[in-house]
């Protein structure tokens, strides 16, 4: 105990001995190493948000409401820096798309008027792409850049929903579980970036429905391409 | 997965890049800076092509008249990758090229078929920084104080009293625009005695700039601007060329205007260039911050070769990731300026630091980062930013050339450095410190008396200060201030402080935590003693 006490008021008489008051201090670390983490560093992570839109093709009768059928993705992006020039980017992404199918007051079967059809989907992706840069020499900046990738597209839910009208009576029907969606899909995808911001095209390589499954001939495929921008948000 | 061969893959992916492939003919004209492999046929005579005053400077500091880089570029060189390319943009002759823009490799390919070209460089487009803040912490001292003391505390009144006023200098201020420098009452003096001399738009081609950033308005005030009575600026006898180098919206420029506005500033006679511009994040890493790589950082070099004297803001970084100076205030012979807090004196906060990536010291010199400066028609404004403490110190310079004008450029840079308040103490702050006109006008400095002593015993050293200087109920403002600095063996600063001296015993060191080779610098009151280890 005594030596405790003793301690501490050597320590306070240390204190008020060699005080000073610090207005300023630096200091000097290797201020002018590059950094490993940033956007022309070797990592660079990000998060983004996209949106866009199935680009419709004309598939047998039925067609998609132009810009009825978006998506938005919300996603985590982590680019290794391989060259000045070349970057791999690795990314895990979720798509919430909806599909409207431009069927309104269509007549189905007997009176039956379909209003509205919509068809669901989230999925998760995990993609990689191959950045290429147009300016090697940017300092920590992104710049212009080109990116080719593919991604994994792993539904998590697809929902079809339908509204009918019959006169007075309106019904509807929500229908999930399709056996006849194919659960992997395959997408390729190109980018154009300039810094925080993409313009992005997309290609679903193989069809959504499996022609195993699938016995109803009114079903036919999704649109393959969609165009869209992303952004990062952090 | 079988399905996934039925579709036609690649025709698909070739439909989908060539969609991408739109959108780039948007962004594929580029510039290039096309290099002439000589000068030959060009026909020069100084005597026509140079301002008097440009002579001059260039006799004064030895410089030859017939120096190559001065001759102009071979204009049949030029016509003939103009004719090839989409556009030509400016030439320069210290560096034999010309800035062309062009759209397809043929073309690159074709010019640099030319004989006499010698190689091709993209040009570099990037962002320029305006070293100045508008929001920095609260800063108490009034306006018209602050108006006194921005010169004051390099010693204005001083000048004042011996005819000082940077008469007989030319400055060229290269800046994003000069809005109202036609109207303002601050610069009514420089008007009515005709030493705005020139102007040029090298964005526009042409001679108005009273238009654009308000920045030029303000950094020219804080160097022979007025507020009412008040001198802002004290070179207030000196003549002006002023040079819009920068497009006030387009977010990216070419470095290359800097160049031309360099090369157009020495042809027409100037002898000290402010530039409150730099160059960071954009476009280099802080790697590349040694002076020698960007385009600006030459530019600046081959001006002080030509016998100016460059003065660059050292930016605004510190409290950025950046954290350090911005090119051209990297270059050995620039004169980078620090900011420091007129309540505090001593560094205000986001003025940037040195070293250089070669680690050699910078800033070399600081001055008030908090000014008043000149605004809108008829107004002026307290205003924050390394971008003010360069032209107090132009103005500064001016002044101090003009009481010795054998001096060459680069001997007035090291003067002006040993003229500074903390001088031979020096740190990646504050450089030198403030730059003093009493050392100009009284020619050198007077031996400072010892303020303190180093003393070691058992172990410790100690920084004890002199009891006759220890007064403190005299010590106001900055007069209590201590710097300190660590050295290491290859004269690089470890770590630099400043402190608050409240008793006589200030500092205490293990000596065992001191490595061989290592030197402790410590500056007192306008005394500096060293302890090496």
């Amino acid at each position: 105990m005594k030596k405790i006490i003793l301690n501490i008021i050597a320590l306070v008489f240390s204190f008020s001995l060699f005080s000073q008051d610090v207005l300023f201090s630096e200091i000097v670390k290797d201020y002018n190493q590059i950094d490993k983490i940033g956007p022309n560093c070797s990592w660079h992570n990000t998060a983004f948000m996209g949106f866009g839109f199935a680009v419709a093709e004309q598939p047998d009768s039925t067609t998609f409401k132009p810009f009825g059928s978006s998506y938005l993705d919300l996603g985590f992006r982590s680019k290794k820096k391989v060259t000045n020039f070349v970057s791999v980017v690795g990314e895990l992404g979720v798509r919430m798309a909806t599909f409207k199918y431009d069927e309104d007051d269509k007549i189905i079967f007997a009176n039956n008027t379909k209003k509205k059809h919509t068809l669901n989907q989230i999925y998760l992706y995990p993609a990689i792409y191959l950045r290429f840069n147009f300016d090697v020499n940017r300092g920590n900046f992104m710049g212009k850049y080109i990116e080719f990738g593919a991604s994994m597209d792993y539904y998590l839910s697809v929902a079809e929903n339908m509204e009918f009208e019959n006169g007075d009576i309106k019904s509807t029907t929500n229908q999930r579980g399709f056996d006849y969606a194919e659960p992997m899909n395959f997408s390729a995808h190109a980018r154009l970036g300039f810094n925080w911001f993409t313009i992005k095209a997309s290609y679903r390589l193989n069809p959504f429905y499996n022609d195993d499954n699938l016995n109803l001939q009114e079903y036919f495929d999704l649109p393959q391409y969609s165009v869209g921008f992303e952004f990062q948000i952090l | 997965m079988k399905e996934f061969l039925k579709y036609k893959i690649m025709k698909k992916f070739l439909l989908l890049f060539t969609l991408m492939a739109l959108f780039l003919p948007g962004i594929a004209q580029e510039a290039y800076r096309v290099y002439f492999t000589d000068k030959k046929g060009v026909e020069f005579n100084p005597y026509e092509y140079f301002d008097q005053k440009a002579i001059e400077r260039r006799l004064k500091a030895g410089i030859s008249l017939y120096d190559k880089t001065d001759y102009p570029v071979n204009q049949n060189y030029v016509n003939a990758v103009t004719e090839i390319a989409d556009s030509m943009h400016m030439q320069s002759r210290w560096f034999n090229f010309v800035l062309i823009y062009a759209s397809s490799e043929n073309q690159l390919a074709q010019i640099s078929n030319l004989e006499f070209v010698d190689h091709i460089e993209k040009s570099k487009l990037f962002r320029v920084i305006y070293a100045s803040e508008t929001e920095t912490e609260p800063i108490n001292n009034s306006f018209e104080n602050l108006a006194i003391n921005q010169t004051e505390r390099m010693g204005s009144k001083l000048c004042r009293e011996n005819n000082i006023d940077g008469k007989g200098l030319r400055i060229a201020v290269f800046d994003g625009g000069f809005p109202n420098v036609d109207v303002h009452p601050a610069f009514k003096k420089m008007r009515d005695e005709n030493r705005l001399v020139l102007t040029f738009d090298f964005v526009k081609n042409r001679e108005h700039v009273y238009y654009g950033n308000k920045h030029g308005l303000m950094t020219l005030s804080n160097i022979g601007g007025y507020y009412g009575d008040i001198p802002i600026g004290m070179a207030t006898g000196a003549e002006f060329m002023l040079a819009k180098t920068e497009i006030n919206r387009e977010p990216l420029s070419e470095e290359e205007y800097w160049l031309a506005a360099a090369e157009w500033a020495d042809k027409n006679g100037a002898d000290i260039i402010n530039s409150s511009l730099g160059y960071g994040y954009h476009r280099y890493f802080t790697s590349e911050m040694d002076g020698k790589t960007s385009l600006v950082a030459k530019a600046a070099k081959m001006a002080t070769r030509k016998g100016i004297l460059v003065v660059n803001s050292a930016g605004n970084e510190a409290t950025a990731e950046w954290k350090t100076i911005i090119t051209p205030a990297d270059v050995d012979s620039v004169l980078s300026i620090g900011g420091i807090d007129p309540d505090k004196d001593y560094h205000i906060s986001f003025s940037s630091y040195g070293p250089t990536a070669d680690k050699r010291m910078k800033p070399n010199v600081s001055a008030y980062g908090h000014v008043v400066a000149a605004s809108g028609e008829d107004e002026w404004q307290t205003v924050d930013g390394t971008s003010f403490a360069s032209p107090l110190t132009a103005g500064f310079a001016a002044c101090a050339w003009q009481t010795n004008r054998d001096l060459t450029n680069l001997e007035l840079f090291i003067e002006i450095e040993k003229s500074a308040h903390l001088y031979p103490y020096f740190d990646y702050a504050h450089g030198y410190g403030i730059p003093q006109a009493s050392y100009f006008i009284n020619k050198g400095k007077e031996r400072a008396k010892p303020t303190f002593n180093i003393l070691e015993e058992k172990g410790q050293i100690k920084i004890v200060v002199n009891p006759i200087a220890y007064n403190k109920n005299l010590w106001v403002g900055s007069t209590n201030l201590l710097f300190y600095h660590i050295e290491n063996a290859e004269g690089v600063l470890e770590e630099y402080y400043v402190v608050s001296v409240q008793k006589e015993e200030v500092l205490s060191f293990k000596k065992s935590d001191f490595e061989k080779g290592q030197t402790l610098r410590v500056h007192f009151r306008g005394y500096t003693d060293i302890l090496t280890f």
